[in-house]
């Protein structure tokens, strides 16, 4: 059976999410057009407005929809001195859920990757540059990925810091909390070891 | 035969790794036994996966593989050493190594030689070891096990040897042949230099001529496309010269 022309656009653009097939993008076309038409109207609205005014920080490179995000615009953060450079907005929120942390970040939108073509410049290092010139910043936190793109990368920026005399700082890995040793990898058990702490 | 092989298990290493679809890697790997493979290591990234950890680069690995097509599945994955703790501009370099790997490497054909000198690079960029020269002796091994070696010792044309006091050029079609013409420094290689270099005595003069020559006999083999990790190295200096 042909479903009719719309219904079909629309299965085809559900298709677009991350994890949505055929079967589960019909299911959700037949599940709004069925019991919640208002809901799925205020999900279009959404979509339409977030796709046309979000944009990135010009700062820190997250998504908002203003000139400068919440985080880079709060004068106490800007004061803090310390900048936390991550790979992705996600990470923002992880590091926020804490509270931990209470300084700028600079959201790299990936990792130094040359083997997929992802260069100093595709992660907006020249605008890190530009933002380490023009704040004062006295400290810079690396958090990216423990993976050896995000290591390189923590390097590189480490290396931009040095040249500008600012402190940089690598986040340690170890053991997660609640975690059992017997079955922790090697890698990250040796990385325990080696960052240890005197108590 | 070849299913019997995709059995068993593989020395190797990954070169590079790409998420694929919710859980899965797109994995290119780098094995003794069957030189570049491209495997899907599925639910890796699942966080409950402790296998995620391995699959990374610069990792000794033992690993199987199955199927008979060209993207393979992988079936076991366990660590076979300790990892190589690259740093800064040791981590750059094996990067290099990395992408010239998956750059040049037909797929499916073991290059066990190459397999060696790629594990041996890794141990001397690992223990900090001077950069150039294990970057050289790997291009010039590289280059010889993909049929592009360039023969030191002797002219690519006449097959006359390599004199002390003679000038030479490359030529990508020959090799190193007797230098016609005008004396361009940019172009042409004295005698005495790539005798050392076929030594592997290593000097200023002649690892800067390895590296002109190296990059001469890649250039058509890399295409068009440049190699990205080469700016790792150059961005910093442009930033120490503004």
């Amino acid at each position: 059976m042909k479903f009719s022309p719309l219904l079909s656009e629309l299965i085809t653009t559900l298709k677009c999410l991350p994890g949505v097939g055929q079967k589960t993008a019909q299911r959700m076309a037949f599940q709004m057009l069925e019991r919640n038409r208002d809901g799925a109207l205020a999900l279009s609205d959404a979509l339409r407005n977030a796709m046309e005014h979000v944009q990135h920080c010009s700062q820190c490179r997250t998504f908002t929809e203003s000139e400068l995000c919440d985080i880079c615009a709060s004068p106490s953060r800007q004061q803090a001195g310390v900048l936390c450079v991550v790979e992705s907005p996600q990470d923002v929120m992880a590091v926020e859920q804490t509270s931990e942390f209470k300084g700028l970040y600079f959201v790299l939108m990936g990792h130094l990757s040359p083997i997929d073509g992802i260069g100093p410049n595709e992660i907006g290092l020249d605008r890190l540059a530009t933002m380490l010139d023009t704040n004062p910043v006295e400290e810079v936190i690396l958090a990216t990925n423990p993976t050896v793109e995000g290591e390189a990368t923590a390097h590189y920026i480490a290396q931009m810091c040095r040249t500008r005399t600012i402190k940089a700082s690598r986040i340690a890995h170890g053991v997660p909390v609640g975690g059992e040793l017997e079955y922790l990898d090697g890698s990250t058990l040796t990385h325990a070891f080696s960052g240890r702490r005197v108590l | 035969m070849v299913l019997r092989l995709n059995t068993l298990f593989q020395n190797g290493y990954v070169l590079h790794r790409r998420a694929y679809r919710e859980t899965s890697f797109l994995v290119d790997v780098f094995t003794l036994e069957q030189g570049k493979l491209r495997v899907v290591a599925k639910g890796v990234r699942n966080s409950k996966s402790a296998r995620g950890s391995l699959v990374q680069p610069f990792l000794p690995l033992q690993l199987s593989v199955a199927g008979r097509h060209e993207l393979k599945t992988l079936r076991h994955l366990e660590s076979a050493g300790k990892g190589f703790s690259l740093l800064g501009n040791h981590l750059y370099c094996a990067m290099y190594l990395n992408e010239l790997l998956l750059r040049l490497l037909p797929p499916d054909m073991p290059f066990d030689i190459l397999y060696q000198a790629y594990t041996m690079s890794l141990q001397g960029l690992a223990a900090k070891a001077d950069i150039e020269p294990i970057l050289r002796e790997y291009e010039l091994l590289l280059l010889q096990e993909l049929g592009y070696g360039i023969p030191l010792s002797h002219t690519g044309d006449s097959g006359e040897p390599i004199e002390q006091t003679g000038v030479y050029q490359y030529s990508p079609q020959l090799g190193l042949i007797a230098h016609k013409g005008r004396y361009v420094p940019q172009h042409s290689f004295s005698g005495e230099v790539l005798l050392d270099m076929a030594q592997a005595h290593w000097h200023p003069q002649s690892l800067k001529a390895a590296k002109r020559l190296t990059r001469m006999a890649l250039k058509p083999l890399l295409g068009d496309k440049p190699l990205k990790s080469r700016e790792l190295f150059l961005q910093p200096i442009q930033e120490f010269s503004q």
